[in-house]
């Protein structure tokens, strides 16, 4: 009897309550950054470049909406504490139809831009023949311990998953909204 | 030894908010509302934005509520903000998340007195509410008065789950025995929600 109360108190345990049990999901994992994405013509490559980041400060603009070299200043977001980065995800702010050919592919990076994170690679789009609509997320998981006070960036190139099938492009991508979450 | 165990365990279990490490001091707002999982809310977004410039020409707001929230993510004027564009289904006027949220706080604060501060005909209400994309606007609890001068705010004490296919907007009307909303420039406005995520 001694024993079972003590399993259940251990089943009960204050983790449960965080409904947290690994690095990630629900409980104590954070939004590190997000903003509207406004894609840019810039936005539209082939192949990711060091020279071919979001610009997410120093902007005139509130929506993240241009494009900057990843080495520069307004390329790079940071944290004061150390944290680990645990998804990045898109939730769908403004519909696309199934003949659209907007496409992104986001990923983070380090070093201003020559290392990319692992496994922090978003392909967001709806697929090819199938329309976007609001409220439809796109997210992937990943754990990346970023030490307080370093910065990491968001590289973006054309994705391969949008409705028209192919020739897909970023800047067709439309408002979308993009968040990176973490647990501090 | 078990019982020292027992005992042990017992006190992790039944403080856990100790753990959140959250102490409530006398004279915070949370004093007047604390929602359920308090400890777990968190700023979801804030925002500030330019009001208008010159009012009468503009119709953004009017006697009713109609389809325009306040401009959350849109490029932001000199000159105050644009009279059109402020439909509450852009998505540069709503705040939309990726997971599903309990909204429990909205906050409007402005930051300095602006001209028409106190002036009979420009009074204004707001209220909050969530938008579909059809444009379906659903408002989340009551609409209010909007409390205009330095540093007055307007708080919005809530406990609405909002799923990823809704967005959160603020919406203005003229108030009722005004004539115009004249949403004072210069008040320099910010507006915060908050929420714990589900």
């Amino acid at each position: 009897m001694r024993a079972l109360f003590v399993a259940l108190l251990l089943i009960l345990a204050a983790p449960t309550y965080a409904e947290e049990f690994a690095l990630g999901p629900s409980g104590q994992e954070r939004v590190v950054a997000s903003n509207l994405l406004e894609p840019d013509a810039g936005w539209s490559i082939a192949s990711y470049n060091a020279s071919n980041c979001l610009q997410v400060s120093f902007d005139a603009t509130t929506s993240w909406n241009d494009d900057v070299a990843c080495n520069i200043a307004g390329a790079e977001l940071w944290s004061a504490k150390g944290v680990w980065l645990t998804a990045l995800r898109v939730v769908v702010t403004t519909a696309l139809a199934d003949s659209s050919t907007g496409a992104c592919e986001f990923r983070l990076t380090t070093s201003d831009g020559t290392s990319a994170i692992s496994g922090a690679v978003l392909n967001a789009g709806p697929g090819s023949g199938a329309a976007m609509a609001v409220g439809t997320v796109y997210e992937v998981g990943f754990n990346h311990r970023l030490p307080a006070g370093t910065a990491f960036e968001i590289e973006v190139r054309n994705g391969d998953q949008c409705g028209a099938g192919s020739s897909c492009v970023c800047e067709n991508f439309g408002n979308q909204q993009l968040s990176i979450w973490g647990r501090y | 030894m078990r019982g020292l165990l027992i005992a042990l365990l017992a006190l992790l279990q039944f403080s856990s908010v100790a753990f959140a490490s959250e102490t409530i001091v006398a004279g915070d707002s949370d004093h007047t509302y604390l929602p359920v999982w308090n400890e777990r809310e968190v700023l979801l977004h804030e925002f500030s934005y330019r009001p208008l410039a010159t009012p009468q020409a503009f119709a953004t707001w009017v006697a009713a509520f109609n389809a325009n929230c306040l401009p959350q993510y849109g490029e932001q004027s000199d000159l105050g903000m644009e009279p059109t564009g402020k439909e509450c289904t852009s998505a540069a006027n709503r705040f939309q998340a990726p997971k599903m949220f309990r909204l429990t706080r909205v906050v409007y604060r402005t930051s300095s007195v602006g001209p028409g501060t106190g002036s009979a005909w420009s009074q204004a209400d707001i209220r909050v509410v969530t938008v579909s994309a059809s444009g379906t606007l659903v408002g989340i609890g009551a609409e209010q008065s909007l409390n205009s001068g330095v540093g007055l705010l307007t708080i919005f004490n809530l406990a609405v789950d909002v799923p990823t296919n809704l967005g959160v907007g603020i919406q203005l009307r003229v108030a009722t025995g005004a004539t115009v909303v004249y949403e004072n420039i210069d008040t320099f406005p910010t507006v915060e929600l908050w929420g714990i995520w589900k």
